[in-house]
């Protein structure tokens, strides 16, 4: 294998690699965001989520009654 | 262009090594962010029972145990952003407020799960733990610690 040979075989592997972290880290984008937006306010506090976020104020069961005419 | 490519894996790591520094604050560290958790995931217990009673009542056409689950889906929710609340203001008594905040969604959770069980619906994990969780809360709820102070209504 010639000189030039191998030097184009690294660049192709080099490419790749890249490419690859390029897409690993475009996915994990918004979790890194998320982290160096708390580090960048100071915000030390991790938990942001509040009870009203998870349950509505009208529940699926009360839907269902409604639905079941009762 | 060996050290390129070295070079440019390295580099790449760089966003797995941001993420691991990143997710270690995550875990509670005070007795406040473990309250918040804890509440979090009974919320959580509390929503799969609700979705998992509404499916059920539908299936079993069966409007009264919509109607038990919705009325308990109401007392659970009002007490945990009560406790919500008062992990905001957070003072020397919030421990037991809280506490009995978050045994009031349990009394409600187990008697969605009691009436689900009876009817042989399955029971989803979520909710046993958050059932399990909750009874922590129980021995830390005293009428000292604020079960007068606490509507479940």
């Amino acid at each position: 294998m010639s000189e030039a040979d191998t030097v184009i075989q690294d660049a192709g592997v080099a490419v790749e690699v890249a490419l690859g972290m390029l897409q690993l880290a475009a996915k994990l984008w918004p979790e890194l965001g998320q982290w160096l937006g708390g580090l960048v306010s100071g915000q030390t506090d991790p938990i942001s989520l509040r009870v009203a976020d998870v349950l509505p104020v009208k529940s699926a069961s009360r839907q269902a009654q409604e639905d079941l005419g009762g | 262009m060996k050290l390129a490519t070295v070079l440019i894996a390295l580099l790449g790591c760089v966003p797995f090594l941001l993420i691991a520094c990143g997710s270690s604050p995550a875990t509670p560290q005070t007795p406040r962010d473990e309250a918040r958790a804890a509440l979090l995931t009974i919320a959580e217990g509390v929503k799969v029972a609700d979705v998992t009673c509404a499916d059920a009542s539908k299936s079993l056409q069966n409007a009264k145990l919509a109607k038990d689950c919705a009325d308990a889906y109401d007392v659970a929710r009002a007490a945990l952003v009560m406790a919500d609340d008062g992990i905001d203001a957070w003072d020397d008594g919030s421990a037991g407020k809280v506490a009995c905040a978050g045994k009031h969604a349990l009394d409600a959770l187990v008697t969605v799960e009691n009436e689900l069980t009876s009817l042989g619906v399955h029971i989803p994990a979520a909710v046993v733990d958050a059932v399990k969780l909750g009874e922590t809360f129980a021995p830390i709820c005293t009428e000292d610690a604020g079960t007068k102070d606490v509507s479940h209504e």
